[in-house]
């Protein structure tokens, strides 16, 4: 009665029907199911299964998780307007009760990482998940991920003396290796140059700019945004020549400048915001009344903005009054307003004054209130910039120890 | 949101592929009979049965074969849920309509089963899912604490499995 086939089934044990499909799964559909994980703790911990395991989720799932991570929130510069003491704290994305302790359980969680209390002028950078950190005037930088919950301590070059303004560039998707910029001001004319440390070598090297990046550090913005290899990070200055988006091409080690749209009619003292979205540099900036929003294309050759969208001032002043009247009065005038950064994933534009922080969402041209400080506080904007924190889950190599460590496959 | 509102029509074309399931008066359809692994005998038309890809090749390598197709790697329950999944497939094929197509877009049978597989190990230990997928660890005891201690933070807050 029973066929031959229908023995075999017979043979194995139960639950065996889904075991065979599952043993024999192709590897994209392996990553598939794992990606579905939704908690994630629990996707690190089945690195443990096998080895094959352990290298499909570090070398496939957690790339592509990290290509569609939610974006969580902003690290920014706060300011204590009575004392003038300024220091750093966290917006979640989702609005937080008013009275969130302060500083945010975020920014004590990182903190606590460092081997130092970091101040405000510590902090320096944030790029797609990892955090950067300096300490000591012959700098000590360090490199956190909040979510793993390690700091590593980047080995020291003793020629970087008092260069301490750096930038992070470090891309999930694209590899979970990262790269410490610092650039040297040291040298007034061009060419400039730049150290970058790898954590994938494990050490420094010298790379020389063609052009200037100017003698004072206050002429470039802070914040970089890295993309494809790219370094990009904005200049302004009163004069409007120099109001350009720098790019230093890491792998092949030049740089080149891209001149930023409409330059001549852009504020000539401030910095507008350069962000990414689905992968594209996008620039936005306050041009007259309204604040646009620019993407870039062709950026490996000439590079060409097209502008995407812009809001007008006057449809904010609109607008705003749907909002409650404190947040109207902590405004301000709304020609303070600028563009505070871009979200990674969707066309939302967060921008805002010192005292609060909205999101504008052209799809359906809404506008949200994100975040309204407390009485006393400010966001500080301008070359010091908002910096969007997506979660990433690749773990960091630890330098200090690397002999020690046998786990590295 | 109000997007198509013209009803599905079933045109001549795509009666093959649509064997309309709710009417008996259209012509008679050829029936397959498919054996699941615990003997549960299922009746279905042809042009469900021809979604399966195990059953297609049957037929393809004995093309007048009127036997039973016997699907020893899949039980009764699952084997009734796919078929019904494979049923509403069919319809949809015939009618693309875009209210429709939204709908099983995201409902593809793919995912579906990823997502099933995904939920199965979900907050599963190490272990289950080994034995789950039939998978030997080929840590040493030393790999394993080392890749423990490795991803510490992963582990916070969980109790020993």
């Amino acid at each position: 009665m029973t066929t031959s086939l229908d023995g075999k089934a017979g043979e194995s044990k139960n639950c065996s029907c889904v075991g065979f499909l599952c043993s024999s799964l192709p590897d994209d559909m392996l990553v598939e199911i794992l990606y579905r994980i939704t908690d994630r703790k629990h996707l690190i911990r089945l690195k443990s299964v096998c080895k094959y395991w352990n290298n499909l989720i570090s070398d496939v799932c957690v790339p592509k998780i990290s290509d569609s991570s939610p974006f969580r929130g902003f690290i920014y510069h706060a300011l204590r307007v009575s004392s003038r003491e300024t220091y750093i704290d966290y917006i979640p994305c989702a609005m937080t009760p008013a009275n969130a302790p302060e500083p945010h359980e975020f920014v004590k969680s990182y903190s606590s990482l460092l081997p130092f209390e970091p101040a405000r002028g510590d902090f320096l950078d944030c790029c797609n998940g990892l955090l950067l950190f300096v300490e000591g005037s012959i700098p000590q930088y360090y490199v956190c991920n909040p979510v793993t919950k390690q700091c590593a301590a980047i080995p020291r070059d003793f020629t970087l003396e008092n260069i301490c303004t750096a930038s992070l560039a470090f891309d999930p998707f694209k590899s979970p290796h990262y790269r410490v910029v610092c650039f040297d001001y040291s040298e007034p004319k061009p060419p400039q140059r730049s150290r970058v440390f790898s954590s994938e070598t494990g050490s420094w090297t010298i790379q020389e700019t063609a052009f200037g990046y100017g003698p004072k550090k206050s002429r470039l913005a802070k914040h970089c945004i890295y993309l494809d290899g790219v370094l990009y990070r904005q200049t302004a200055s009163k004069q409007i020549d120099s109001k350009r988006l720098l790019c230093f091409d890491l792998n092949r080690g030049n740089s080149r400048a891209i001149e930023l749209p409409e330059k001549e009619r852009l504020a000539p003292n401030d910095y507008g915001c350069i962000g990414l979205l689905r992968r594209h540099l996008c620039y936005s900036d306050l041009l007259g009344t309204a604040l646009h929003f620019w993407l870039l294309e062709d950026r490996c050759k000439n590079g060409r903005w097209t502008l995407i969208h812009n809001i007008n001032v006057d449809y904010l002043g609109n607008h705003v009054h749907r909002l409650d009247r404190i947040t109207i009065a902590r405004f301000g005038e709304i020609s303070a307003l600028r563009p505070f950064a871009l979200h990674p994933t969707s066309e939302v534009i967060f921008f805002g004054t010192r005292g609060a922080m909205l999101s504008y969402h052209p799809e359906d041209r809404r506008v949200e209130l994100i975040y309204r400080t407390k009485k006393d506080r400010q966001i500080m904007k301008g070359q010091i910039s908002v910096f969007p924190y997506t979660p990433c889950l690749v773990n960091l190599k630890d330098f200090g120890q690397l002999d020690c460590s046998l786990s590295q496959p | 949101m109000s997007s198509s509102t013209d009803s599905p029509t079933l045109t001549t074309e795509t009666t093959q592929l649509s064997p309309q399931p709710d009417t008996e008066t259209a012509q008679p359809t050829k029936k397959i009979t498919l054996k699941s692994s615990d003997n549960q005998i299922f009746e279905v038309e042809e042009a469900v049965a021809m979604e399966f890809a195990t059953v297609k090749s049957f037929f393809e390598d004995s093309p007048s074969s009127t036997d039973t197709v016997p699907l020893p790697n899949v039980t009764a329950k699952p084997l009734s849920q796919v078929i019904e999944f494979c049923k509403e497939q069919i319809k949809f094929k015939a009618n693309p309509d875009e209210a429709q197509k939204k709908k099983y877009h995201s409902e593809d049978l793919l995912d579906v089963l990823n997502q099933a597989v995904a939920d199965r190990i979900e907050n599963k230990s190490v272990e289950y899912v080994r034995g789950f997928f039939g998978i030997d660890n080929d840590f040493t005891a030393e790999e394993e604490a080392a890749l423990r201690q490795e991803h510490a933070w992963a582990y916070e807050g969980v109790d020993e499995d």
